[in-house]
């Protein structure tokens, strides 16, 4: 979570593939260690990402996702050198902000 | 006392609870007994509030996303519980994973006027993975790393013009993903 998470836009044609990877442990309350016992829950909850200020992505993660997930999806609309920025919230109430620029 | 034991008299508990008619079958079986932290908290801000965005403004809400079944999600929603399968909607999956605490999938939608596109794991004790809501201009497809549990089906329901489609596929796994 202290790291940043990773943004990269590429420009095909008319479409825009973001790829993000996030740093984050997502645990569910499930894993059990001998020495640690029962874990907290600890997920991003809250998806969010705007691109020149325009929303372009809002989605919820569930208990089921990787731990530093991966997610990547396509939008229109948008030119070379648009700033593409995605922001998270996770279920302890930390959120964290990135942003990078839409490349060819 | 030991773990076993434990959940010999929790679910023996539960089971004469059930036949005598003190719990209904939902509240056994339907949702998932615990709730995610932030929906306890009813005050707690939303993350797009201050940019006040209207229909998509929706708080991570405990009883869709903690759904244990299909059908239980669309009720969450407020919806008749009818849905259809349609090949239009593609669930791309490995077909055999060693390591199910990291699968890649790979969710598309044809279906036209799609706005919400989710992804459940059927047998995970968790298995809503993502809630994807469909904005002007986004696509109705992603790709994202889940874990799953134990070999079974991977489903995708969408949302179409207020009607429900899924589609899936099937994932057998090695070594399950949940508890790591």
């Amino acid at each position: 979570m202290a790291e940043p998470m990773k943004i990269r836009a590429t420009l095909t044609g008319d479409t825009v593939e973001v790829k993000i990877l996030f740093r984050h442990p997502m645990i569910s309350h499930l894993r059990w260690t001998s020495s640690l016992g029962s874990l907290p829950t600890q997920i991003i909850e809250t998806i969010s990402g705007t691109c020149n200020g325009r929303l372009v992505l809002f989605m919820h993660f569930g208990f089921s996702v990787s731990r530093d997930p991966f997610f990547s999806f396509k939008f229109k609309g948008a030119s070379l050198g648009d700033e593409v920025e995605v922001t998270w919230l996770d279920s302890d109430g930390e959120t964290q902000t990135n942003r990078t620029r839409v490349v060819g | 006392m030991t773990p076993r034991r434990h959940w010999l008299q929790v679910s023996s508990a539960l089971a004469l609870a059930l036949t005598s008619g003190l719990l209904k079958p939902e509240d056994v079986f339907g949702q998932i007994a615990t709730t995610p932290p932030s929906a306890k908290d009813p005050k707690k801000p939303g993350l797009l509030t201050p940019l006040g965005l209207g229909p998509y403004e929706a708080e991570w809400n405990g009883k869709i996303y903690t759904a244990r079944r299909v059908e239980f999600m669309i009720r969450a929603f407020g919806d008749p519980e009818v849905w259809q399968e349609t090949d239009l909607i593609t669930v791309k999956a490995p077909e055999l994973v060693e390591n199910g605490a990291v699968v890649p999938v790979s969710v598309n939608s044809a279906v036209e006027g799609t706005d919400f596109l989710a992804l459940i794991a059927t047998l995970n004790p968790y298995p809503v993975c993502l809630g994807f809501y469909v904005l002007p201009g986004t696509l109705p497809e992603y790709t994202t790393r889940i874990k799953v549990s134990e070999s079974s089906t991977l489903v995708a329901l969408a949302r179409a013009k207020g009607k429900w489609y899924t589609g899936s596929t099937e994932v057998a796994v090695i070594v399950g993903g949940c508890l790591r």
